[in-house]
């Protein structure tokens, strides 16, 4: 169990000029974050290195967007809202998938190793997606921050049913990667998981930005599920 | 890692086994069947030290309207307290006939 939040805003439209969760922004200013609690000792430098924040999950705060500060370790994360003028520059997942310099320098870690596979099998379902996590920041920023031990986190947007059973079929073909696949799903409801989508349960978990809900129905915003009495 | 264990009492049968949730960051698995016994007993492996008291006040609040016989195996990777709660949640409706 963790405190923090990740993630950002639910559903796969993209207004012109607007963020969406695990977007990328450059940061104009190193000043320009506005954090959520006093900053960790690692966040300036962090921060020197590489000017980059990841949009997450939560609910508006008037203009300021919310973002998160990714340290070099696993629990090393930082919650911050920026103002949308102190934005140098945004890259999205999609551009990140579309660049492909995973393939100007090859690695050996099995989540960077698996891209191209993973490029292969994902640009066949007609769907946009992008790399996020770890893997995403690395190619953004070009900062080592994928390890021995990363999964390849992969956002796909899906603002049209996938049913379950191309849910399996999708699951099933990037099971044989180099590294462990972890799919989600930007569905109208929020962000859901292509494995439990895939398992068919009677309700999901979607992730959105008033945090995680119960839905029966992703693509049918509303079908809330029943809480226990 | 850290492996933590509750109990409670309970009164009602479990329907069936149900496995609810993913493996990845900021989620979890939950495994619930019946315990075979009068009580109710979760087991959580969790990737984040430090939780223990966080995993009580959750349990509690489910236990307090929950009374199923229930063996609960919990495998945790960092997800939040309102994550854990609908999961468990969805573990109970998947387990009901």
């Amino acid at each position: 169990m963790s405190h923090a939040e990740p993630g950002g805003r639910a559903g796969p439209a993209r207004p012109e000029g607007s963020v969406l969760p695990h977007d990328l922004l450059v940061l104009a200013r190193p000043d320009a974050l506005e954090p959520e609690s006093p900053p960790p000792p690692w966040a300036p430098a962090r921060l020197r290195l590489a000017p980059l924040v990841v949009v997450r999950r939560a609910a508006p705060r008037g203009t300021a967007i919310p973002v998160g500060v990714r340290g070099a370790e696993r629990r090393e994360r930082f919650a911050a809202w920026l103002a949308p003028q102190a934005v140098a520059a945004r890259v999205t997942p999609e551009e990140l998938a579309r660049a492909a310099r995973w393939r100007e320098r090859r690695s050996r870690l099995p989540a960077l190793a698996a891209l191209d596979a993973a490029f292969e099998i994902l640009a066949a379902t007609g769907l946009g997606w992008g790399p996020v996590g770890a893997v995403g920041f690395e190619l953004a920023s070009g900062v080592p921050s994928v390890s021995a031990t990363s999964d390849l986190d992969v956002l796909v947007r899906a603002p049209a049913r996938v049913p379950a059973a191309s849910a399996r079929a999708l699951l099933a073909a990037l099971a044989g990667l180099a590294a462990r696949v972890d799919v989600q799903l930007e569905t109208p409801a929020g962000g859901v998981a292509l494995a439990e989508l895939a398992a068919e349960p009677r309700t999901v978990v979607a992730r959105t930005a008033a945090g995680p809900r119960r839905v029966a129905d992703p693509w049918q915003p509303g079908a809330g599920a029943e809480r226990l009495p | 890692m850290e492996t933590l264990e509750f109990r409670y009492p309970a009164r009602d049968p479990v329907g069936r086994r149900a496995h609810v949730g993913v493996v990845g960051s900021g989620d979890l698995e939950v495994l619930l069947e019946p315990s075979g016994d009068g009580e109710a007993r979760v087991r959580i492996r969790t990737t984040v030290d430090g939780y223990g008291q966080v995993w009580r006040n959750v349990l509690d609040r489910l236990f307090s309207r929950y009374h199923g016989a229930a063996a609960i195996e919990v495998n945790d990777f960092g997800a939040t307290p309102g994550m854990v709660l609908l999961r468990l949640e969805q573990a109970i409706e998947e387990s009901a006939p």
